[in-house]
């Protein structure tokens, strides 16, 4: 049987696809079948690769103020979701939607963001 | 006067001010990870759960309230094999405190296993273990006691940062040199 070239293309192709889909690497730490809410201010904001980091100080039940490190997407598909590297920065306030960790510690996979303006941007 | 006020201002507390984060390459190691200075090389022994030492490299970096550390382990002369090395670390940092969550966890092409652990001494570290190339990789956040809390999330980066690269090569992307702080 003789396959067509662009299927025979796609059906070597398919592995190498498959693993740049999934990322750098698996999501095994986080909670994705849980979504917490978060609010904090804006430490830092990396917008990099492979993926970004939203740094964010956040007041735990005691009132004291703890780093969380929220993963976001990678550049290309946080600029698809309309994100720029100013989109927030330090000092501003948000409440984020996240995968926690799955052993609750202070980070986890960013969902999506609203903004003080009442924008919401999605992470991935 | 002024004189004083100078002093003054200079011995005031600087603002908080955000840590910036960098992206370590060693190709002799093949590995890429992100921390907020560059950390400090150690050459050493590491010792394996059956008493043998193999060579080892440890990359250091020491803050307040994390220690965040990379061993890097030769197997290279030995027949030591992926499960059996990963069994092995994962039951040595079981015997220094209680193993929370313990996931296999893939980076890049690599499997190996994420550990969140609470240490006897109090510290709370988030741990990666890979094989690769016949090389035991430890990597450990260690957010330090009495308050583990303070350094928690700075461990997670750290552990979620860690790539793999051909060895000899510094990865896509870094421009600087091996050991130095490439962009992110």
């Amino acid at each position: 049987m003789k396959l067509p070239v662009p299927v025979f293309a796609a059906a070597l192709a398919a592995p190498f696809l498959a693993v740049s889909a999934s990322g750098h690497h698996s999501y095994a730490m986080f909670d994705r079948g849980r979504t917490d809410t978060v609010v904090g201010t804006v430490k830092n904001f990396e917008l990099i690769n492979p993926h970004g980091w939203l740094q964010l100080m956040v007041r735990d039940a005691q009132g004291k103020e703890r780093e969380w490190s929220l993963e976001t997407g990678g550049p290309g598909q946080m600029a698809r979701a309309g994100w720029q590297a100013n989109t927030v920065t330090p000092g501003d306030k948000l409440t984020a939607l996240i995968h926690p960790m799955k052993e609750g510690s202070y980070g986890g996979q960013l969902v999506s963001v609203k903004l003080a303006n009442g924008q919401t941007l999605e992470s991935h | 006067m002024r004189v004083l006020i100078l002093v003054a201002a200079l011995l005031a507390p600087l603002p908080a001010m955000a840590q910036a984060w960098q992206r370590y390459a060693y190709p002799e190691h093949g590995f890429v990870v992100q921390l907020p200075a560059p950390p400090t090389l150690t050459k050493g022994q590491f010792r394996t759960a059956a008493g043998a030492t193999v060579p080892a490299t440890v990359y250091t970096l020491n803050e307040p309230d994390i220690v965040f550390s990379m061993t890097v382990a030769d197997f290279t002369q030995t027949s030591m094999n992926r499960d059996a090395a990963l069994a092995d670390a994962v039951k040595a940092y079981g015997a220094t405190g209680q193993i929370k969550l313990n996931v296999e966890e893939r980076v890049n092409q690599e499997y190996g296993r994420q550990l969140t652990l609470v240490g006897n001494d109090g510290s709370r570290s988030n741990v990666s273990v890979f094989f690769v190339n016949n090389r035991l990789y430890e990597l450990q956040g260690k957010a330090l006691p009495p308050e583990p809390a303070a350094g928690a999330g700075k461990a997670v980066r750290f552990q979620q940062s860690l790539s793999f690269v051909p060895l000899g090569t510094t990865g896509p992307g870094h421009g600087g040199p091996p050991g130095q702080a490439g962009p992110l």
